[in-house]
């Protein structure tokens, strides 16, 4: 299409007046039009909380987990979903769910329990640490009204759960102790319409709560983030001794338990530290505990570092094994051979994994079918 | 005579120029827009507190930009701070109810002379984390014409999705002062807070960010002060308020009754760190007058304005400050 020289000068001689109005700048000449931007705004239950002090001058301390948060009125804690509304505390979360899925329950990862299953998997805004690699960050590092969230009660998430044939109610993506009274009911309402609950968790709750817990509880995966308290510290916020307390708790009350390591490079990828923390598990948990050493890739504030080499993975899986543990696996590294479970005795494949695909089950009645060697585990 | 080709490009530069000749670019703006270090104005009259009118706090603030600026008249000294064409978002500090936030019609009152001032009233936000918040400490939430007030949390996706860095803090930051403001103001209190020490002007950019709740340990330190030095803040940040018709020297940083102390001001300066430091200084003594022991015994001294002067935030020492108090 060719201008003639009229087309132009028409074309300039309208810009320069729209420019000119500029000039004149008339009202609402540069205003910002937000109009499409809001939301409406909801409202969900708040349920006074169940483990916390009243002090004086209307502060409270929560009791729920190791940072035991001293909050003013009108204030939060840490996990910023429990706030001090006039000298009471009280849950923002109960029932207030950002995350509801359907998901194998390898994924959770729970490798002796019930394999081959679904959970209806489900979590609520935020978190009471914050890893600098955390994979959920968008919905565990913000506060419930920055998250879009939808009711859903216990009842509900229980008939959900037996409508979908899922056997298991998984607390998971975020950290379910700062949803615990959430966690707490769903799992009472689940139990009485006979399904399961798992808690996936890092761990960082005080004994009190995790004791009253435990019995509505069918297992419980913990992330075992690292065996230092600097690694802990600098890059969970976080303090390790009460993670190792959460996990003497759990096997002191006979609740089914695996173990997520995930290997960071530099940070606790060393062969001596997984050691010790091997050691660690043998001695204070017992030989049997599954141990799920996964794959670290760049995300959220650990972008710098390159996805764990998987040489890495396998040593430190030889080195369980060398420890005395009888499961370690590899996670996160799909098809790799040592995401399937072995005969500890006879070595040969009790389950077949390839990612979250379960291609054979061997167990029978938690036994090797091969051997007889008991193979621990929830499996029917 | 002009020849047609001449003529085309008087035409094509006119359009340029008087763009650039109106209002300069805005980043030009930014670096030379009125700003001085250690230098904080207060502002008391025995009449202000929490019943005054919008036209009694209009003049309290009136006094205090002038003499701050050193205009012949607040709107003068507003012109030296704002560009007509500024999107001006007001940072409030909300956290305290109704009794302990900036006065609403200390706020709109300040809206006002920006509008006086030629800014497009359809282009300022008075705003924090949360338009619950607001609510309660007496603000009405207007989302449609006129000026506005609402919390990013009104907001669809209010927060940036990615991160953004600032020493060690990484948080996403309200899309209210990442995108939609161009100059910000910032009006926050004089209370004591039970973890950071003191929370003034430097403190109030917690309620700019997704995660403030993760980085109160080690009394907020050194987090309040790099938060501070993230160009979104560094680069905007035009005026900073302490409305002061009340301070709490203890109990904080909700509202606690058997802690308050009359003050009956306003402090104005373009420097957080010094006028942060004065807060510290008149809640220190007002502490010292009710027998609580300083905040350095109760581990609660706020680090985080030394760091801040490390940063080149502002002035840190007394002595250096420049502190102007008028009385109406």
């Amino acid at each position: 299409m060719e201008f003639s020289r009229r087309d132009a000068l028409k074309f300039i001689c309208l810009s320069c007046l729209s420019f000119t109005t500029f000039e004149g700048m008339e009202k609402n000449a540069f205003s910002i039009d937000l109009s499409n931007q809001f939301k409406k705004e909801e409202e969900f239950p708040k349920v006074e909380a169940k483990f916390y002090d009243k002090l004086k001058d209307g502060k409270i301390k929560c009791k729920i987990c190791p940072q035991e948060c001293e909050v003013t009125p009108n204030e939060r804690g840490t996990c910023g979903t429990r706030e001090n509304i006039e000298g009471k505390y009280y849950t923002l979360v109960h029932s207030r769910v950002c995350a509801a899925h359907i998901d194998p329950i390898e994924k959770k990862p729970l490798f002796h329990f019930l394999p081959g299953t679904k959970a209806l998997s489900i979590a609520t805004p935020g978190c009471n640490i914050e890893c600098k690699y955390c994979q959920n960050w968008e919905i565990s590092q913000f506060r419930p009204e920055e998250i879009k969230c939808f009711y859903f009660p216990p009842r509900s998430v229980a008939l959900t759960a037996k409508k979908y044939k899922c056997p298991t109610i998984a607390y998971t993506y975020t950290e379910p102790t700062i949803f615990y009274e959430y966690m707490y009911d769903t799992a009472v309402e689940g139990k009485r319409m006979g399904v399961k609950s798992v808690m996936i968790s890092n761990g960082y709750i005080n004994r009190d709560p995790l004791v009253k817990l435990i019995p509505h509880l069918d297992a419980i995966k913990i992330d075992f983030k690292g065996f230092s308290e600097k690694f802990y510290s600098e890059i969970c916020r976080g303090h390790l001794k009460p993670v190792l307390e959460t996990l003497e708790t759990i096997v002191e009350k006979k609740k089914w338990l695996e173990i997520v390591v995930l290997v960071i490079p530099t940070l606790n990828d060393s062969i001596s530290e997984n050691r010790n923390m091997f050691k660690w598990i043998k001695t204070r948990l017992g030989d049997s505990i599954p141990v799920h050493l996964t794959r670290f890739y760049p995300i959220y504030k650990l972008k710098n570092l390159p996805p764990t080499p998987i040489s890495t993975l396998e040593n430190l899986y030889k080195t369980a094994q060398d420890v005395g543990l009888k499961f370690p696996y590899i996670g996160n590294v799909p098809g790799h051979p040592y995401e399937s479970t072995y005969c500890p005795s006879c070595k040969k494949i009790l389950i077949h994994r390839v990612g979250f695909e379960i291609l054979e089950n061997n167990i029978k009645n938690n036994r090797c079918p091969y051997c007889g060697e008991y193979i621990p585990g929830i499996f029917k | 005579m002009k020849s047609r080709r001449e003529f085309l490009k008087g035409l094509f530069a006119t359009p340029l120029i008087f763009t650039s000749c109106l209002y300069g670019s805005k980043e030009e703006f930014n670096r030379n827009a009125y700003s001085e270090e250690g230098r904080v104005v207060i502002v008391k009259s025995s009449r202000y507190g929490r019943n005054s009118s919008i036209s009694f706090s209009k003049m309290m603030l009136s006094k205090g930009i002038k003499i701050f600026t050193k205009s012949e008249n607040e709107i003068d000294g507003l012109k030296k701070l704002f560009r007509k064409d500024d999107v001006v978002g007001i940072k409030v500090n909300t956290l305290g109810g109704r009794n302990l936030s900036p006065l609403p019609s200390t706020v709109y009152a300040l809206a006002q002379l920006l509008v006086e001032a030629g800014i497009d009233e359809d282009n300022i936000i008075i705003w924090d984390r949360s338009s619950r918040e607001l609510k309660r400490a007496g603000f009405k939430i207007n989302t449609g014409k006129g000026i506005k007030c609402f919390g990013t949390n009104s907001l669809i996706n209010g927060y940036d999705s990615e991160l953004s860095f600032a020493g060690s803090v990484g948080s996403c930051f309200s899309k209210i002062i990442s995108k939609f403001s161009t100059a910000i103001i910032n009006i926050g209190v004089m209370k004591d807070h039970d973890l950071a020490g003191i929370s003034g002007a430097l403190k109030n950019f917690y309620g700019a960010i997704h995660n403030p709740n993760k980085y109160h340990d080690n009394n907020c330190s050194p987090y309040v002060a790099e938060l501070n030095t993230h160009p979104y803040i560094r680069d905007k940040l035009r005026l900073n308020i302490i409305d002061a018709p009340i301070g709490q020297y203890h109990g904080g940083p909700g509202y606690n009754p058997n802690y308050i102390f009359n003050f009956k001001g306003i402090l104005l300066s373009t420097d957080q760190v010094a006028i942060d430091s004065v807060i510290l200084d008149i809640i220190e003594r007002e502490r010292k007058k009710n027998g609580k022991p300083p905040l350095k015994e109760e581990k609660r001294y706020p680090k985080y304005l030394d760091v801040a002067e490390k940063l080149g935030l502002g002035v840190r020492d007394l002595n250096k400050i420049n502190k102007i108090e008028v009385n109406i």
